[in-house]
């Protein structure tokens, strides 16, 4: 609705019939609530960089916490200007209010004119706006109206008692809201961090080296604050705010907490130089914030100034900054430790997880029993030939080579698992066979010979030293 | 007469510099120095170990060794193990299965697996590790033109930082030169009888042939797994005959100068 249709007498929720009464001519299209929906959180997305806490109320309706960020842009005027030309330079029409609450400031920017209400001042600020200000259902709007009550102000000095009696705890809440007496808490579109440092450039920047060199501060920065409160993160964030509203958006995990500056920025550094054509920096960035999430406590410790080698800490926490850097570049997925299941199906047995995931104190190793050093993610299926049909093969034939078998170890059965919700098959009996050359392999028969099949098949699955 | 002479002040010579240089090499106790040898010859801490496989189904073979040689040096004091490859061959030549590990004493709650796309990244993943203190294993199975003498020369120097091992196990029809400070052949033995079962496999061994070593020696060795002591050990030559037919003098001469 802009304001010249609002002059016409349109308004929101009207009639297809009533509007086309008052205007024939009207086109109509059905709205894509949808498309409308994430069009408005990818705009809000771009206004965090005023601030990381933003709450979306319903789709055209938005809240920033802009509290602690007015030095960064130089005043709550500033933030406002600059909000008011973004806004348009994206072709959108707005109305935007600061106050000390969300309500005030929602009441303001809805039927006010007062565009900032100072510390303390909002108050006054919303008591000559209409009832309706304070975000009520129409219908106790309605009644207050109907009862002369038709501003805010007029209900400052009602007693609090047959207020509530009458019109629901809801108007008391709403009016404690807008006064800030009652809290209001705004779910954030993304988690809002408890640490986090940005810096906002007078001249963009484009290169991935100024990037860095922004990059290292920052770290700094919020490594401060973390050693202050002997806390560490284990996920950081690096948001780059483009000019034309796009944010680009890394992230790095650790699997410790870390607030080494040094660390954090080689992490954000592996991930810059990984992007290579992803990196687009568009007509620049004038915006960077470094956030941290997932704090844990983290004790403050001296470290030793010689001797690096003997302490057993600094060794374990290079290990620690080892994974996270091979993790961060590498993916998570590709720098892994071995798990255990208690299963006796040697391909389930053991899986890989990734590294940064914490141990869990069920991972028990599997033993001292003879297992292969490598096994097929898949059995491959062989030509085998046995002296016997319960016996080891003599000869088989893999991958279309031909294999003597000189030593062989054996048969270790592995049956099909009585809980079985997963099938593994017939019954499987392992043989450890050697040939002539020294080579060293894991062979099974698949089903017992007579009971569960005539003919069983043949396949290797692993590789000893 | 003359020149026969001069060899032999010359050959007096280099023997004097091997000495000197060997004496120097193992008169630097490296913190919490661990004697690992692999036969007879020491493998040095901060340094890079190459061990070839003359077949490519000897990978797991060689891979086994290294293990071996890995498990004996965490008996003493936790080390990490990185463990890195690439992620391509996982159908073909099978992948890292942690219920063998235990076998050769390497403990399963130390090894990282790294897993990179290609050549470039397996690198770059080595050289992160080997300046930790750690045991690096570096599967680079498939010859590639970016494994070359400054790709190893980099790993070595990460490595004489670190203190770290770095076995690089590749195939030995890649005849790239490298930096290595041992370089060994490494080819499956057959294993001694079980003395539970007389078709059975004793414990795993190993034809390992040392072609390069800084240190000047040459020599091919039998080692098996000693499992009860957890390291490995020279076995007597079997009836095969593992002739050192590539040495041109053994290594017991070598080591014996001094």
């Amino acid at each position: 609705m802009d304001a010249q249709a609002a002059k016409l007498g349109f308004y929101q929720g009207q009639a297809l019939a009533d509007a086309r009464a008052i205007e024939p001519k009207l086109i109509a299209f059905e709205t894509d609530v949808q498309e409308e929906a994430q069009r408005f959180r990818r705009l809000a997305e771009a206004l965090m960089r005023y601030s990381p806490v933003i709450s979306v109320q319903t789709t055209g309706e938005l809240f920033i916490d802009i509290t602690g960020c007015q030095r960064l842009f130089g005043g709550e005027e500033a933030i406002l200007s600059d909000l008011r030309q973004r806004i348009a330079r994206a072709g959108y029409a707005m109305r935007a209010a600061i106050a000390d609450t969300a309500g005030a400031a929602w009441a303001l920017a809805r039927y006010g004119d007062l565009e900032i209400a100072r510390e303390g001042a909002h108050h006054s600020a919303i008591a000559s706006l209409p009832v309706e200000a304070l975000r009520l259902p129409p219908d106790l709007s309605d009644r207050l109206r109907r009862l002369g009550l038709k501003t805010v102000g007029e209900l400052y000095d009602m007693p609090r008692a047959p207020l509530t009696a009458r019109f629901t705890k809801a108007l008391l809440t709403r009016l404690g809201q807008a006064l800030g007496t009652e809290p209001e808490p705004l779910v954030p579109v993304t988690p809002a961090p408890r640490y986090y440092a940005a810096r906002n450039l007078a001249e963009p920047v484009s290169t991935v080296e100024t990037v860095k060199s922004i990059l290292a501060p920052l770290a700094h920065e919020i490594a401060e604050d973390l050693a202050r409160d002997a806390a560490g993160a284990r996920r950081f964030e690096l948001a780059l705010f483009r000019v034309d509203n796009e944010v680009t958006r890394l992230e790095i995990g650790a699997s410790a907490p870390v607030r080494d500056a040094a660390h954090i920025t080689r992490l954000f550094s592996n991930r810059l130089d990984d992007l290579q054509d992803d990196y687009d920096s568009g007509f620049g960035f004038e915006l960077l914030r470094v956030s941290a999430f997932d704090i844990r406590p983290l004790a403050v410790r001296q470290r030793a100034a010689f001797d690096l080698q003997s302490d057993s800490d600094a060794q374990e926490e290079a290990l620690a900054e080892l994974k996270d850097r091979l993790s961060n570049r590498l993916g998570a997925m590709n720098v892994r430790r071995v798990g255990f299941r208690n299963t006796h199906l040697p391909e389930r047995a053991a899986f890989f997880t990734p590294v940064v995931t914490p141990a869990s104190p069920s991972d028990v190793g599997p033993g001292e029993r003879a297992r292969p050093v490598k096994l097929l993610p898949r059995p491959e299926e062989i030509e085998a030939l046995a002296e016997v049909p319960e016996g080891p093969p003599i000869r088989f034939k893999w991958r279309r080579v031909a294999y003597a078998v000189a030593r062989a170890n054996g048969p270790e059965r592995i049956a099909d698992e009585w809980q079985g919700k997963e099938t593994a098959g017939p019954t499987r009996d392992y043989y450890r066979v050697e040939t002539a050359e020294g080579r060293r392999y894991w062979v099974f028969r698949e089903g017992l010979y007579g009971v569960e099949t005539t003919s069983p098949r043949w396949f290797l699955h692993g590789f000893f030293a | 007469m003359h020149a026969i002479a001069r060899r032999r002040s010359l050959a007096g010579l280099r023997r004097r510099i091997a000495d000197i240089e060997k004496r120097e090499f193992a008169g630097i106790p490296s913190p919490g120095a661990d004697d690992l040898a692999c036969g007879p010859v020491p493998l040095a801490r901060g340094a890079v170990h190459e061990f070839r496989a003359g077949d490519y189904r000897d990978a797991p073979c060689v891979l086994g060794l290294a293990l071996a040689l890995a498990g004996a040096a965490s008996a003493d004091r936790a080390l990490p193990i990185i463990w890195i490859g690439q992620t391509r061959d996982a159908f073909h030549e099978g992948v890292p299965y942690g219920c063998g590990l235990d076998f050769f004493g390497v403990d399963n709650a130390l090894c990282i697996f790294v897993h990179a796309r290609d050549a470039k990244a397996v690198l770059w993943a080595a050289e992160e590790a080997v300046r930790s203190d750690s045991l690096v294993l570096l599967e680079f199975w498939k010859p590639h033109p970016l494994l070359d003498l400054t790709a190893t020369r980099r790993l070595q120097l990460g490595a004489e930082q670190s203190g770290a091992r770095l076995f690089l196990l590749r195939d030995a029809r890649d005849e790239g030169p490298s930096a290595a400070r041992t370089r060994w052949r490494v080819a499956p033995a057959p294993s001694a009888e079980d003395p539970l079962d007389e078709r059975g496999l004793g414990q795993p061994r190993w034809d390992a042939a040392l072609e390069k070593c800084r240190d000047g020696g040459r020599g091919r060795w039998v080692l098996e797994w000693d499992h009860a002591k957890r390291r490995l050990v020279e076995t007597a030559p079997h009836s095969r005959g593992v002739v050192s037919a590539m040495a041109d003098r053994p290594f017991e001469e070598a080591t014996n100068v001094a």
